[in-house]
């Protein structure tokens, strides 16, 4: 027999938790339910054949922004389309823009935009629309740098757009493809500013609500292509990457789509399950080790190159990665091959010549710092190839060590310079954005990373090539800048992101693309 | 009566300074930590990280200011009832972290109960059951309870029940109860742990004592003399601990939530952490604060149903 007293702390206890769960356990608006209601109202009358299909995709991240983000929501939720996109060798392709022209002196890019597009919220997309999108794109900071030769826009037509730009830029369609040529409802931009007050875009998914780390979307009946074959869609936020298997393994995700979301040790849990489909998709990410170029001894070139050579790209990838990924060649990403000058690889793995060149170029006693960003080693095996680097540096007899720090210490450090070599992710599109941001002087990149890197010939190159409008000519300067980059290296690339996705296998015609983005619109449930 | 309410406004007064310091030495500590909330911003969304781009984040976040300044701006928004934005998402911060406190406060209420009916019958037999095998199965559990990491326990339950059992979910709390099982189970389980140890100590203690032995001599049936009066003095340090675990169960099981998808409070500090989003966590750091203060004076209370003594020390009865 228990004491009344102890019943009586119990029952405080108790009521006390109640109280605070009772709130939590209120009827709590489910949006999903509230989603299927408003359609059953809407398909009341209609004769009930179509069973309603709902896909639920897992994701590692937070795909909703807010208000003050360029775009609201990511572009994978396929809520909103932009002017332009590019096309798998990295072309630009038609998206809003039905056509892309160039006016005679070149310095004109005229967009004849699609007609019989309207926005979620039924405003019609036309070119006043897409002029009040791009002012609003110049302004903003994340897509400001992208329009920062714009001299003005212009809507001369109906559905007819005109920006025009301080000098001819040939990769301009290329620079404001996806994300920087979002386009939204006028009505829901911020008048005179920046924000966006609701996600309407003109996508085949309508934003519907965000609750509970989900982002729900229902079809839009009256998408440009058609009504979408899937009814709802819901974005899951699963941040812990065993979870997310798991959760497709049990059926409660329909697919895990986003970079990074399987992890390369996760796919024998994967293989051989009937019901998952397992899938790869080259990306644009690349892995780059990149040195702070004032500090001794990498402020040499030759150490930097040594270090390079001593990196076994192939072994990397085939045991961290167990083979996806592909090592990398070029500091270009492999999908823009175009720009690439030459299947040879400038990133061989050759100790005996890293060997010589530190012999040569290294003091004694010199001590390498190897900083790592632990953030992003949650995603990429980047402890694992610093790690790699130091045993490799330690046979030689070059002392190093490694610090591992989070976002914002990291930050910190490469602020002050402090360290020698570090790693990080990077995804880019044109050869001028990688060029423009590593290797340009106090450029972006170059700068936040404490690369620092400062070369008047890298400098006059990069700002010829990004004006010169004959394609040939162009390339031949990007070779050059290839070459210089191999020859000063203050950063070299490791590998090239393949990203594993999986779905269940009642999901069809589901496909993820180079920039991650699944495309929903011909997407069925079988 | 009146004592009490005395106590009770005197308790909640104290409430003032503790909050005061928490969030102002939380604000010191933020803003010594390394980083700087606007180039993590920058590096966030894409934005080059230019000096210019830097000073335009800091204003716009208003991070640029002395660190007095920005506290008196902090507390006086506050008194109105503002916590302010939250720097990532923009999103009103009271929003945010009630968004997520209920998710936080049944995850906490599971994880007691299950902590409940495994703990109290597992140190009671153990304590009764001294030195047998039943003691040592007892102990042996606890041990494994104790030792084993909840990420760990999380991943074997969501591996071996979820994936196989059809109606156990994974993740996330759309399936209204049962989705509170093996969060609840996962978290229980460490805590039971300690608190059956902790019961185990604290009655073999009180079991020993001259007053138990004056019930036996005086042959007072055992369940009487266990239940009414070893088991009641044994739980003082055992509410005691309940206090601070509730606080911290309010604050969020970062562990458990992640593994989980349980949309609670702790990932969000975490993740604001990481961001340096000041705003998230002043926000937190006072709700918590307030937590933990009224879990412990619901407790302090709880004293005086547990033990007399302490009525008649405030004055209710009299000491003969």
């Amino acid at each position: 027999m228990l004491s009344r007293s102890f019943f009586k702390i119990v029952f405080l206890l108790t009521v006390l938790l109640l109280l605070s769960v009772t709130v939590g356990c209120e009827p709590a608006e489910d949006p999903l339910e509230d989603l299927e209601e408003d359609l059953e109202e809407e398909t009341a009358e209609e004769p009930a054949e179509k069973t309603e299909q709902i896909l639920t995709i897992g994701v590692g991240r937070d795909f909703y922004y807010g208000s003050e983000d360029r775009t609201y929501l990511h572009g994978s939720t396929n809520v909103w389309e932009g002017l332009v996109y590019l096309d798998e060798n990295l072309e630009p392709e038609s998206w809003l823009a039905e056509d892309i022209s160039l006016s005679q002196d070149e310095k004109t890019w005229i967009f004849q935009l699609r007609e019989g597009v309207v926005f979620h919220d039924g405003a019609a997309f036309n070119a006043e629309a897409a002029k009040a999108n791009i002012i609003r794109l110049r302004k903003h900071p994340q897509t400001a740098d992208n329009y920062k030769y714009m001299e003005e826009v212009r809507a001369t037509g109906t559905h007819t757009l005109e920006i025009e730009l301080k000098k001819p830029l040939p990769a301009f369609p290329v620079l404001i493809s996806y994300f920087p040529s979002a386009m939204f409802s006028p009505e829901v931009i911020e008048t005179g500013g920046t924000e966006l007050a609701a996600p309407v875009g003109t996508g085949p998914y309508k934003f519907a609500d965000y609750s509970q780390d989900r982002i729900y979307l229902e079809a839009n009946p009256d998408y440009w292509k058609g009504e979408p074959n899937i009814d709802q869609v819901v974005f899951h936020h699963i941040p812990d990457e065993g979870t997310r298997v798991a959760a497709l393994r049990a059926g409660e995700v329909d697919a895990l789509a986003d970079v990074g979301i399987i992890l390369p040790e996760q796919v024998p849990e994967l293989e051989g399950i009937p019901e998952i489909n397992l899938l790869t998709q080259e990306v644009l990410t690349s892995i780059y080790m990149f040195f702070q170029t004032e500090n001794a001894p990498v402020d040499n070139p030759a150490v930097r190159r040594g270090i390079s050579k001593l990196l076994d790209r192939e072994e990397l990838v085939n045991s961290l990665l167990d083979g996806y990924g592909e090592p990398a060649r070029a500091v270009i990403s492999p999908l823009a091959e175009y720009w690439i000058d030459d299947q040879e690889s400038r990133y061989d793995y050759d100790p005996e010549e890293g060997s010589r060149l530190l012999d040569e170029n290294l003091e004694e006693n010199e001590k390498i710092t190897i900083l790592v960003n632990s953030s992003w080693a949650a995603r990429w095996p980047l402890s694992s190839i610093a790690q790699y680097l130091q045993t490799e540096l330690d046979k030689l007899g070059v002392e190093s060590e490694i610090k591992s720090l989070e976002m914002g210490a990291y930050n910190e450090e490469l602020g002050k310079g402090d360290f020698h070599v570090s790693f990080c992710p990077w995804t880019g599109q044109d050869p001028d954005d990688f060029f423009s941001s590593w290797l340009l002087s106090g450029s972006g990149f170059n700068q936040s990373r404490g690369v620092n890197f400062s070369s008047e010939e890298a400098d006059e190159l990069i700002q010829e090539a990004v004006q010169e409008m004959d394609r040939e000519e162009r390339r031949k300067i990007y070779f050059q800048l290839q070459d210089l980059a191999e020859e000063k290296a203050p950063l070299v690339p490791v590998y090239h992101d393949l990203t594993v996705y999986a779905t269940r296998d009642y999901v069809k015609d589901f496909q993820m693309d180079f920039n991650f983005r699944p495309d929903l619109f011909p997407a069925y449930l079988e | 009566m009146q004592v009490m309410l005395k106590y009770l406004i005197r308790r909640l007064l104290t409430l003032v300074p503790v909050l005061l310091g928490v969030t102002f030495i939380t604000f010191i500590l933020m803003d010594l930590a390394p980083g700087d909330p606007a180039e993590i911003l920058l590096t966030r969304r894409d934005i080059e990280v230019t000096p210019e781009n830097l000073q335009l984040a800091r204003e716009a976040l208003g991070v640029d200011g002395p660190l007095p300044l920005r506290y008196a701006n902090w507390l006086l928004d506050v008194l109105q009832g503002n916590l302010g934005t939250s720097f990532t998402t923009g999103e009103p911060v009271s929003a945010e972290i009630l968004g997520r406190l209920p998710a936080t406060a049944e995850l906490a209420a599971g994880g007691l109960l299950v902590m409940f009916l495994l703990a109290f019958p597992l140190g009671t037999v153990a304590a009764l059951l001294r030195g047998t095998v039943g003691d040592h199965i007892g102990r042996l559990t606890a041990l494994v309870g104790a030792s084993i990491p909840s990420f760990y326990l999380g991943l074997l339950l969501i591996t071996y029940i979820a994936v196989p059992m059809e109606g156990i979910p994974v993740m996330g709390k759309d399936e209204g109860l049962i989705s509170l099982l093996l969060p609840s189970v996962t978290l229980g389980f460490g805590l039971a742990a300690t608190y059956a140890r902790l019961l185990r100590a604290n009655l073999l203690e009180v079991l020993q004592l001259d007053y138990i032995r004056s019930a036996r001599s005086r042959g007072l049936r055992e369940a009487v003399i266990i239940g009414r009066h070893a088991f009641r003095n044994a739980l003082i340090p055992v509410v005691t601990l309940l206090g601070i675990t509730m606080g911290h169960l309010l604050g969020g099981t970062v562990v458990v939530e992640r593994i989980f998808a349980w949309p609670g409070v702790g990932r969000l500090a975490v993740e604001a952490i990481f961001d340096r989003n000041y705003p998230v966590i002043q926000g937190y750091v006072l709700l918590m604060g307030l937590a933990f203060v009224c879990m412990n004076l619901v407790i302090d209370l709880s004293y005086r149903l547990l033990d007399p003594r302490v009525r008649m020390e405030e004055g209710e009865g009299k000491v003969s």
